[in-house]
């Protein structure tokens, strides 16, 4: 049997019809172009015409169309479709510029700043975000539902955890989460710890400088930010030939300090020794060189109790807080006095222990019978009598203009963030008591930088020199460019100058600053115990005390100058807890400085009579001998610490 | 023709090879850059190390620790006498040993 494949056959197998196929119409002749160019006759040209014209038309049209859209998108909407275009190829990065460093008198670093990893994600990416926060929250330390509270908001962009370590970046990254990366970020970091950090400062996490030095010389430190501006893909690699606009940041400058790294470290551990030793509250510590007033230290801590651990103050109270300073004060009263020739030297006087001044009695520290005392001995016992006796000799208005001339409230000028100007009232609004309490050092609030710098001017000559921080700064080309001197001032002449310091020589060689003693070294000084006033302004709180010692060594040719000062010390007198700090303190600073020791030292005559006969002299008056001390002044010199 | 069209091919070659020359030296730039960056990196972290190390609480830590080192008791001085302190004479200068001789019995150790 014939296999029908055919299907056309099959169907006629089948005895279907095949239908009627429609006359095949004749085609024409294909001729090539070529050949109706050469043997073609020339055909109608009224077709070809048509066509031509249509052609024409058509792309007339086209041509129209093109133009304008080009006219419409290069002329009409030119700068809208520029900036499209733009926005997705031409990316502008911000340069960060690198904040200055804070370095030492010696160029070592107290504070700089180095590369650290930022973790961040792009949520948009995330496709698990509670996979990736159970994946990352053991490493980051953070909880799962914050990781995915983040993981999972609107944004392209979240910060995880920002300034790690590189081995936890490198963990992190480790993971290949999708969506999740680190990049540098720059971290403030300091080198030494806490060492200073009230001073210094310290910086936002965009290295924003919020307090102490890092705020003070923000607009310095911080430099100047650029960018730059290229042209590059979707992947962000930059097209080679495209535009390329560079804005460069210019680093922050470095801030050359005046303080010792060494010397700050040492302020600081005896600091905290004796806090933890007396029980204190807290405590500073400030040393400043005597001729250019540069300081060379300057602690504040604070212990979290009564004997616990001992902390950095979160402020500056060096300079931002104010404390009655007590008998340190009478520094002022005496050189005033002296200075105005309100009392000399060699003068005696008649002390009893108590004395009525407006409606207050005020009182020596013990009681005593009526004593013949010189200045100096006053000075020695701390006699707070005494100190009122002489003040009411140089007139109220004298001692408020001398307070004034010693720099008492007005800011020192360091220019530190918070600095107080302390609290002196004007002589007009004195209290009647004033008379009484303010030549003893209450009734007038004061910093320690302030009678730091106060003591400063007596050991420096009579001339005050304005405390300062900052020695140089180190612009971003290397250049050091050196701050501006210290103010100077003469507050006192250098005659008055000269017998204060024999006065406090003598307070240090036997009176009640004995423990500021440095073996080797003459040391001028004297012990302050001042109660703290109460919160509100009246009275007084029982039971505290502030201690401090204020004084320079070599007390001969002095170098430096330096104050201790206590919060609420047990025991409480300062000639006993903040004398001994003085002595370490000082004695370290002057090894460092390498001041050689003074000449006999330890055989320094009582309150120098060839100074007190020059003063003496000088105004006309027969030379006065010293007075000895008393026996009953010298036996309660120690309890009057 | 022939010329114009062997200038075009030629200019053609000429610009694309400088897109190449321009391109390869931008990526050469771009990996200098990075590589100084890192590199700046680098030193700033090891200037921290070094800052770190040399810190006076380090050193302290260290002495203790790790050499067995404790503060002085006491420190002496050694302070100047003024004009009245002993001063050398001509006996003392006498009595002293020629430093000729006591150079040769060094020089014979």
């Amino acid at each position: 049997m014939t296999t029908l494949v055919n299907s056309r056959d099959a169907r006629r197998a089948r005895g279907y019809a095949a239908p009627a196929r429609p006359q095949q119409r004749k085609r024409k002749p294909v001729v090539s172009d070529r050949a109706i160019r050469q043997y073609a006759p020339v055909a109608d040209p009224m077709p070809s015409r048509a066509r031509f014209l249509t052609v024409g038309a058509v792309l007339l049209l086209v041509l129209a169309v093109v133009v304008g859209k080009l006219v419409y998108i290069q002329g009409m909407q030119h700068d809208r479709f520029e900036a499209l275009s733009l926005s997705q190829t031409r990316h502008t990065f911000k340069l960060a510029a690198t904040r200055g460093s804070i370095l030492d008198r010696k160029g070592r670093d107290l504070a700089l700043s180095i590369d650290k990893r930022t973790i961040y994600a792009d949520p948009s990416l995330v496709a698990d975000p509670l996979g990736a926060a159970k994946a990352l929250a053991p490493i980051l330390q953070l909880s799962v539902r914050d990781l995915q509270a983040k993981l999972t908001q609107s944004g392209r962009f979240v910060y995880l955890a920002r300034k790690v370590d590189d081995a936890l970046a490198k963990q992190v990254t480790g993971l290949n989460l999708a969506g999740i990366a680190s990049t540098n970020e720059s971290a403030r970091m300091r080198p030494a710890d806490d060492l200073a950090a009230s001073l210094i400062g310290q910086v936002g996490l965009d290295n924003e400088g919020l307090g102490g030095l890092e705020h003070q010389y923000e607009s310095a430190l911080k430099g100047r930010p650029g960018s730059i501006r290229v042209d590059a893909d979707r992947h962000l690699n930059r097209i080679a030939t495209g535009e390329a606009e560079v804005q460069p940041s210019v680093a922050g400058n470095d801030l050359i300090l005046t303080i010792d790294r060494g010397l700050q470290y040492e302020a600081e551990r005896l600091l905290a020794a004796q806090i933890a030793a007396t029980r204190s509250k807290g405590g500073l510590a400030v040393v400043m060189n005597t001729q250019t007033g540069d300081v060379l230290a300057m602690a504040n801590l604070t212990a979290t109790k009564p004997g616990g651990v001992i902390v950095q103050s979160t402020r500056n109270t060096t300079v931002t807080d104010v404390f009655e300073p007590g008998s340190v004060n009478k520094l002022i009263t005496m050189a005033g006095a002296l200075e105005d020739g309100a009392v000399k030297v060699g003068d005696r006087m008649l002390v009893p222990d108590r004395l009525k001044v407006g409606n207050h009695v005020f009182t020596d520290h013990d009681p005593h019978a009526p004593t013949t005392w010189g200045p100096t001995d006053i000075m020695r016992e701390s006699s707070n009598i005494g100190s009122i006796m002489i003040a009411q000799k140089l007139g109220r208005e004298r001692l408020a203009s001398y307070l004034a001339d010693f720099g008492f409230g007005t800011k020192t000028g360091i220019g530190f963030p918070g600095e107080t100007a302390g609290l002196v009232r004007p002589v007009a609004k004195w209290y009647s008591t004033d008379m009484g309490s303010i030549p003893i050092g209450m009734g007038v609030s004061v910093s320690a930088l302030q009678m730091l710098a106060a003591y400063n001017a007596v050991a420096n000559g009579g001339k005050y020199v304005a405390p300062r921080l900052v020695r140089a700064t180190i612009d971003d080309s290397g250049a050091e460019q050196p701050a501006a001197q210290a103010r100077t001032r003469r507050a006192v002449s250098v005659s008055t100058a000269t017998a204060v310091t024999a006065m406090l020589e003598e307070v240090v060689k036997s009176g009640t600053g004995t423990l500021a003693q440095i073996p080797g070294y003459r040391v001028a000084g004297k012990t302050g115990t001042a109660r703290k006033p109460a919160p509100g302004g009246t009275g007084y709180i029982a039971g505290a005390y502030v201690s401090s010692f204020a004084g320079f060594a070599p007390a001969d040719n002095p170098a430096i100058t330096a104050m201790v000062m206590l919060d609420e010390p047990t025991p409480i007198f300062g000639g006993l807890v903040a004398a001994p700090v003085f002595s370490d303190l000082a004695r370290a600073v002057l090894r460092e400085l390498r001041v050689p020791p003074s000449i006999n030292a330890m055989a320094v005559t009582p309150a120098q009579p060839s100074v007190i006969q020059q003063i003496a002299s000088g105004d006309g008056d027969a030379p006065a001998a010293p007075s000895t001390t008393s026996s009953t002044a010298a036996a309660s010199c120690c309890s009057k610490r | 023709m022939t010329v114009c069209t062997f200038i075009t091919v030629v200019l053609a070659f000429g610009v694309a090879a400088s897109q190449v020359f321009v391109a390869q030296n931008q990526a050469r730039l771009d990996h200098l850059n990075k590589e100084l960056k890192a590199e700046q990196a680098r030193y700033d972290r090891l200037r921290f190390q070094v800052a770190e190390l040399e810190s006076p609480e380090r050193v302290v830590a260290a002495a203790h620790d790790r050499l067995g080192m404790i503060e002085p008791p006491r420190v002496t001085y050694v302070a100047p006498v003024a004009s009245n302190a002993p001063v050398a004479t001509d006996a003392d200068a006498a009595a002293a040993p020629d430093w000729a001789n006591v150079k040769s019995e060094l020089a014979a150790k």
